[in-house]
Formats: C-alpha cells, sequence, structure tokens
C-alpha cells in the first residue's frame, strides 16, 4: 500500500519535472570542456559550446558551409595574402558592448602569446610571424593582424592559403571580451562572468552534469534563434544517453556505441549515421628495414578486407580507399581511385601473395612485425582480424598495447615503431589538413617517417597555388603518389553517430557534424 | 580511549604523507604524460603548456611546490579542467558521492543486518534458505547488469523513475539501489555468520538458560558480538562507497567523484590522481579509526589504554 502512494508520488513528480522543462533544449555531449575559455580548446564537444557562445569573423551554417558571422563581408587581396574583414554594425557582446576590431586582435595575439599555451594555436600558423611569435621568437606586436578601425580587421598571411576562411570557422578564430579578459584573468571563464558574442549567454556549469546557456539578446541575428534556454547534458558513457534519449530526458545523443545501431534502426529518421571528417589507419614505419619496400605495404594494404572489418567491427564506418576522407571541401574530384580496389578480395589476396612470394615470404616462411595499438576493445579485434588477414601473406604479428596517452607519446617520441594505429579528424573540411601529415617535416604526426621529396614538392606547390581547381588536381596527385607508396594504410572513414529527438526541427546532419544550436527549434504539434 | 584516539590522528599524518610522496613519483613512472592525445600537439605549443604546468621544472623540485601548495589546502590545477583547481573539481562532486555513498551504506547497514539476524534465527528453515540465495544473487550480480535492468524497468518501461542525472529524490532511487544491493548482501551473509555463532556461545546460552527473553538476548547480548565482523567490514566498505563509484555514477550520469580515479589515471592527470589518492586514503584510515573506537562500545574486551 505504502509502496503504491510512493510510486504515485514519483509518477506525479516525474510528469511535471518532464512538463516544467518542455520549452528548454536538453543536449547530449560526448564530455564536458576542459576549459571555457576558447583558446584551451580542442575537442569536438568543447567546439558545440563555443560556436553556440561565440560567433567569430565567419561561422558554420545549418550544413556546415561557411558564412558571413560577425564579419558581414570581407575582401581577399589578389595574392591572396591580405584579408580584410568588415564587422557588422548590430554585432555586440551579451553586456551591450559592441564588439569591435580590437577584440579579435586581443584574442588571436592571445591565442599566439606562448603564455597563453593554447593547444590549437598551430590552427592559425598561416597567419604572417604566427608560428614566430607562438615560440616566443618575435614580439605579439609583429603578428600579422590588426585593426585599421573600430569594424575593420585585417590579417596577413605567411602565404596565400586558400582554406583560410574554413580555418577561421574553428574556435581559435573567436573573439574575445577585452575588458573583461583583462579585468578578471583566469576567472572570465566563470558564468556570470563570461562575456559572448555568440547566440547563447553561459548561466551556470555544475561539472559533470550540465552547462546551461539563454539566449543572448544582444546577438545580432537574436530574432532568428528559436530555442531561448540550452542545456548541455555531458555523457562519459554513450550507453547512458541512449537510455536518457529513449526516457525523454535529453534531445540529442551526440555519439551512440557501435552495438547499439542495429536496435536504434527502430527510431527510423532518429537515428542519423554520416560520414564524418575522420580516417582511421595502420601507419607503417617507412624506415624499418622490412617495411620500407613500398611493395611489401602495398601488399599489406591489398589484402586487408575493410568491408568486413566496417561489418563486423565497426558497424556504420565507411570502408577507406584513400587517406583524405570522403566528402571533403576543395576537392571536387575527390581522392584518386587506388587500382586493387576494384579487385575481388580473393584476387587481390593472390597478388599479394604472389608479391610477397617474390621477396620470399610466405605462410610458411613468415617475418615477424610488431603492430602497435592503444587499448580499446573495437581497437583489439580489429589488430585480430587484421593480423589474421596478414598471416595468409606470411607477416606474423605480435602486439604492443599501451593505453592512450602511453601510445600517443611513445608515437610522439619517435619511439621504434614498425605498424601503429592511429586515427585523425579534420580539423577543417580541406585535404590538405590530411595530406599534410606525411609531410617530411611534419615530425609531430608523420608516425610513418615518410620521406618523399617529390610528394613534398607537390604538398609546396598545392600550398601556393590559388586556384582551386587546380590546387585540387595538384593535391589529389600527391594522394596518388602516397596511396601507391602505402606509408598510411587507410582502414575505414568515421562516421558521426547522432540520436535527434522528433521534437527538434532543422538538424542538418554534415559531414563536419557541426549543428549550431541558433538554427534549431523545436517542432510545434498541430 | 581519549589518549589512544589522540596518537592514532597524529599517526594518520605521517601515514598520509609517505601515501602522498609514494604516489607522487610512482605516478610518474608511467609512460606518457597529460598532453599526449590522439591529436599530438606541436612540440612548440606542448612546451608552452608543460611550461605553464611547471613540469619543465625538474621532479624533485615539483615535489616540494606541491607539497608546499598542499600545505596551504591548495590541490594544484587540474590538467583536464584548466578552469579549476583539483580541490574545488573534488568539493563539487564529494557531497554527491558521500550522499550518495552514506545513503546506500545506511540502507545496507540496517536492511543487511535485519535480514541477517532473521536468517541466523531461522537457521535452515525456508526464510533462511530464502535469504541466503537472496545474498548469493546479489554478491555474485556486478552493478553494472543491475543498474541498466533496473533503468529497464522503471525508467524506460514503465516511466515512473528517471534515467539519469542529479538534483531531485527521485533521481536518487535507482543509483541507492544499485550502489545498496551488493552491500546489503554482503552485510547480510556476514551479519548471519557472526550471528549464528553469537548465539552458540556461552554467555548467550548462559543468558537463555536464566530464562530471559528471546528479544533480549538477540537484542542486546548477541547482536553486540554479532555486529563486530560487520564493522570490520564497514569500515573500508565506507571509504570506497563514499568515494563514489565509476560504473553507478557513468550509467546513472551522476557529477560524483568515482570517475576521477580512473579517468585520472588514464588522463595522467597528475594533480587529480593525487587528490582521489588523498582522499581515500584519508578516509580508509578515519573510518579504521572509528572502527577501532567503536569497538570498545561493543565488545568489553578491547581496552585501549
Amino acid at each position: 500500500m505504502r509502496l503504491s502512494y510512493f510510486i504515485t508520488f514519483l509518477s506525479v513528480f516525474s510528469f511535471w519535472y518532464a512538463t516544467a522543462n518542455a520549452n528548454i533544449f536538453y543536449r547530449g555531449n560526448d564530455g564536458d570542456p576542459e576549459t571555457l575559455d576558447h583558446h584551451g580548446t580542442s575537442t569536438t564537444s568543447e567546439a558545440r559550446l563555443m560556436d553556440d557562445l561565440y560567433s567569430g569573423l565567419v561561422d558554420f551554417s545549418e550544413n556546415a558551409k561557411v558564412i558571413p558571422g560577425t564579419a558581414e563581408r570581407w575582401d581577399i587581396s589578389k595574392d591572396g595574402l591580405i584579408y580584410t574583414f568588415y564587422l557588422r554594425d548590430d554585432a555586440f557582446w551579451s553586456n551591450g558592448d559592441p564588439v569591435t576590431a580590437h577584440d579579435f586582435v586581443f584574442a588571436y595575439r592571445r591565442l599566439m602569446n606562448p603564455l597563453t599555451a593554447a593547444k590549437y594555436a598551430t590552427l592559425l600558423y598561416p597567419i604572417k610571424n604566427a608560428e614566430k611569435v607562438n615560440i616566443g621568437e618575435l614580439d605579439l606586436l609583429e603578428l600579422g593582424i590588426r585593426a585599421l578601425d573600430d569594424k575593420t580587421f585585417i590579417i596577413e598571411l605567411e602565404q596565400a592559403t586558400p582554406y583560410f576562411l574554413e580555418q577561421l570557422t574553428h574556435q581559435t578564430g573567436k573573439p574575445l571580451h577585452q575588458k573583461s579578459v583583462e579585468a578578471l584573468g583566469d576567472q572570465f571563464v566563470k558564468p556570470g562572468n563570461l562575456v559572448t558574442n555568440g547566440a547563447y549567454v553561459l548561466q551556470s556549469y555544475t561539472l559533470n552534469s550540465r552547462i546551461v546557456m539563454t539566449k543572448n539578446d544582444y546577438f545580432y541575428d537574436a530574432e532568428n534563434v528559436a530555442i531561448e534556454e540550452l542545456h548541455y547534458i555531458p555523457f562519459e558513457d554513450r550507453s547512458t544517453c541512449v537510455r536518457a534519449w529513449e526516457a525523454g530526458e535529453v534531445h540529442i545523443c551526440s555519439d551512440l556505441p557501435a552495438q547499439d545501431l542495429e536496435r536504434l534502426k527502430i527510431y527510423k529518421d532518429s537515428l542519423r549515421i554520416v560520414p564524418y571528417l575522420g580516417t582511421y589507419y595502420y601507419a607503417l614505419n617507412t624506415t624499418d628495414e622490412f617495411l620500407s619496400d613500398p611493395e611489401i605495404r602495398r601488399a599489406m594494404s591489398m589484402v586487408i578486407d575493410r568491408e568486413f572489418l566496417s561489418e563486423e567491427i565497426w558497424p556504420g564506418m565507411i570502408p577507406a580507399q584513400s587517406l583524405v576522407p570522403l566528402g571533403i571541401n576543395n576537392y571536387p574530384l575527390g581522392s584518386p581511385n587506388t587500382d586493387y580496389f576494384n579487385m575481388s578480395m580473393l584476387d587481390r589476396e593472390d597478388e599479394a601473395i604472389a608479391i610477397m612470394a617474390r621477396k620470399g615470404i610466405s605462410k610458411d616462411r613468415p617475418v615477424t612485425v610488431e603492430l602497435m595499438y592503444n587499448s580499446g576493445e573495437n581497437h583489439k579485434n580489429t589488430a585480430t582480424a587484421i593480423a589474421d588477414m596478414w598471416s595468409e601473406i606470411g607477416i606474423k604479428i605480435t602486439y604492443k598495447i599501451r593505453d592512450a596517452a602511453a601510445h600517443y607519446a611513445y608515437l610522439r617520441d619517435l619511439g621504434e615503431v614498425q605498424v601503429a594505429r592511429a586515427g585523425w579528424i579534420g580539423d577543417y573540411s580541406d585535404p590538405y589538413n590530411f595530406l599534410f601529415l606525411l609531410e617530411s617535416d611534419n615530425t609531430g604526426f608523420n608516425y610513418a617517417r615518410y620521406n618523399n621529396p617529390e610528394y613534398d614538392a607537390l604538398m609546396d606547390r598545392a600550398s601556393n597555388e590559388l586556384d582551386l581547381n587546380k590546387r585540387a588536381e595538384i593535391l589529389q596527385k600527391a594522394e596518388k603518389i602516397i596511396m601507391k607508396a602505402t606509408p598510411f594504410l587507410p582502414i575505414f572513414y568515421y562516421s558521426s553517430f547522432t540520436l535527434v529527438s522528433p521534437e527538434i526541427e532543422n538538424w542538418k546532419s554534415n559531414v563536419m557534424n557541426k549543428n549550431p544550436t541558433r538554427f534549431l527549434s523545436f517542432r510545434t504539434s498541430g | 580511549m581519549l589518549n589512544y584516539a589522540f596518537k592514532r590522528i597524529l599517526t594518520i599524518i605521517p601515514t598520509l604523507f609517505a601515501i602522498v610522496t609514494l604516489t607522487f613519483f610512482l605516478m610518474r613512472i608511467a609512460p606518457g604524460g597529460p598532453f599526449d592525445e590522439e591529436r599530438p600537439l606541436a612540440p612548440a605549443v606542448l612546451e608552452n603548456i608543460q611550461a605553464s604546468y611547471g613540469l619543465d621544472k625538474p621532479l624533485i623540485e615539483q615535489y616540494f611546490i606541491y607539497i608546499g601548495n598542499l600545505l596551504q589546502g591548495d590541490m594544484g590545477p587540474s590538467f583536464v579542467y584548466r578552469d579549476k583547481r583539483v580541490h574545488e573539481v573534488l568539493a563539487e562532486g564529494l557531497p554527491i558521492s558521500i550522499t550518495l555513498g552514506s545513503t546506500a551504506l545506511l540502507m545496507a547497514l540496517i536492511i543487511g543486518v535485519l535480514l541477517g539476524s532473521i536468517a541466523a534465527l531461522n537457521q535452515n528453515k525456508k526464510t533462511d534458505v530464502f535469504i541466503v540465495t537472496f545474498a548469493t544473487f546479489g554478491i555474485t550480480t556486478p552493478n553494472y547488469v543491475i543498474a541498466p535492468i533496473l533503468t529497464l524497468i522503471f525508467a524506460l518501461t514503465f516511466s515512473i523513475l528517471p534515467a539519469t542525472g542529479w538534483g531531485s529524490p527521485s533521481q536518487m532511487v535507482l543509483p541507492v539501489i544499485s550502489l545498496a544491493l551488493p552491500q546489503i548482501a554482503i552485510v547480510t551473509r556476514l551479519m548471519r555468520g557472526s550471528m549464528l555463532e553469537a548465539l552458540k556461545s556461552d554467555h548467550i546460552r548462559t543468558a537463555r538458560a536464566y530464562g530471559l527473553p528471546m528479544t533480549h538476548v538477540v537484542g542486546k547480548h548477541a547482536m553486540r558480538s554479532a555486529l563486530l565482523p560487520v564493522l570490520s567490514y564497514l569500515g573500508p566498505a565506507a571509504a570506497a562507497l563514499m568515494t563514489g563509484s565509476i560504473v553507478i555514477e557513468q550509467i546513472f550520469n551522476l557529477p560524483g567523484i568515482g570517475r576521477y580515479f580512473v579517468t585520472s589515471a588514464l588522463n595522467r592527470d597528475y594533480t587529480m590522481v593525487m587528490g582521489t589518492v588523498i582522499i581515500v586514503a584519508t578516509l580508509v584510515l578515519v573510518f579504521n579509526l572509528i572502527v577501532d573506537l567503536l569497538y570498545t562500545v561493543l565488545d568489553p574486551r578491547v581496552r585501549y589504554d
């Protein structure tokens, strides 16, 4: 009897709880931000918050295309070196102050200041002198930016960078409210202190619980912002988000567990599986005695059944036939074709066996190779499956498994490596952001230690080419070279998985996985 | 007794100090650092960051800086939450973990003692078999199984309780039950065993021979000695429960501190590792002290002089 009272109470309570919050948008996120100071951020979950809080010179549209943001228009000099941005007159901070070019000057100098220790400062290295300023060789004032007047902001580049506008959409390109940052120091990010110029303004932040934002009435496009209150809810565990979504406690899950995808198909349009700007690959150390032979590397790539891997281990992911993922901008022709992907798996295996046989290697006379990966159930399954495929061509795998921090530290410190698992998510939508991984001077990322002057020369040429079509051709040539040489062995392109409540309207899934809240609304029933 | 308690408190300080020192250096032996992620940082940027956290200084100097700050109540900056100090992060989550943990503990103690005593008094009867079965089930079923099942039933099927979150009493129900269930089971089994033993002891037989009423014999005499093993168990268990559980926190999306015990080590969040170790060590030492002191109350044979 008592129990039934209790249950009634709970039902009434949860009903009240649900209806009292009917006009709040509950947005699940992958985790809490490291900081709300955008110069300290780096992850996609942080980018979501920053895109809602701030408006940069340019912003993302509902389809993640570059659109004018705080700058209503811009001029680019003929040589592609000077960008002049004209800020809109109706751009205001959430405290009513106008957004000026000086706020951008302040923010960009702070970003490059070595004392800020911004993780992603490198992204704006195309700005003249940026790198030297960031490593402390030049004074902050030497950075190639200035405010011509309150509403005109000028950026000078080191060299023409055709994807520069794309890069400015990243949170590192967003402004800061100079007065409050200077007055409050590192306390400027606290709720009540944080002054922003985007569609939303921060109300409260409870660690591991929620970040509450409300509509910023000073935002220049506030009249078109439909959602008044927004709660970001961090989920460490993706299955938990799914349960919360099914219980109607959140409207969005920003990532989903692979094993649930099949079951979640019952939600039809609410389940969004979309190609995402990232590639999962194995790096083959080209300076290793055995792996220095490009034919061997090619055979190793040929024999991997990527369809099997993406069906059995990574449902929803797309088998990769190139390093640059599908759907990227500034690559109209797409990645080059690699011949063996047209062949059947059996033929590929035969040819790979033949190649290895010429080297005197076969299943009976195998060579032992060490495969390194970071711990994780799916990484393990992938490694085991690939080791099995490689065993057919006479490669015997031993494993070296570390947790993520140790794995990447080892790679960064150029420890002895033969084959290493890695992944790359594009920071901006341009093939250069993937192909630069294999430039010989890119010591931090080039785990294959690939060194090909011809490739480097093509990449240089592409960097100096302003005609986007010609540039795409050059980049395609470059990608063709690495697909043939196979220093990286692409396995699949990432997909993004999202659950979108039927109550939410205008959620346009896209390759950048960007959906600024300002474009969303509640579906009006009826 | 007061003298003893005072002495024990004094030994807690050097013990803690030794634990802090050992952890500080052991942690640095692990390869990788707080800034090694899938996307590597440019060397210049990494240097800037390490300098800003003082990680470029010699380890021994870092140690003395850390101890210096710690003595002033500052656990240093978190490497993962740049806007907060470690003690701020822990202060936000600890009350939640303690609320959750102590509620579960209280539940476990009351229900466990009750069930265990009932089982012992009905040894080998149906009630006993039923309770022992329940206890075995509770011990062998991990809470990462129980918790999603409870969510499925009460939140997703009948929609009478929320599936996730923290803040309202209804959001506490499922996490507390999931957390308490295995503890209830353990306490029940401990209690049943010790109660059986107590009932067979000489002084209980004497009491019964004198014709004292059963409720009096059990409630006053047998209970006291039967509680001792439960108490020994509860000391460390309380420390574990109150520092949260990463499993329960993740399944119900609760902002407790249990997660940091795992994530801080994986992220090489050095200062957070230190913070969590200090909290657990302190709680374990304090609860052990409390248990030792309670012994004197329950068992007249134990005297500290």
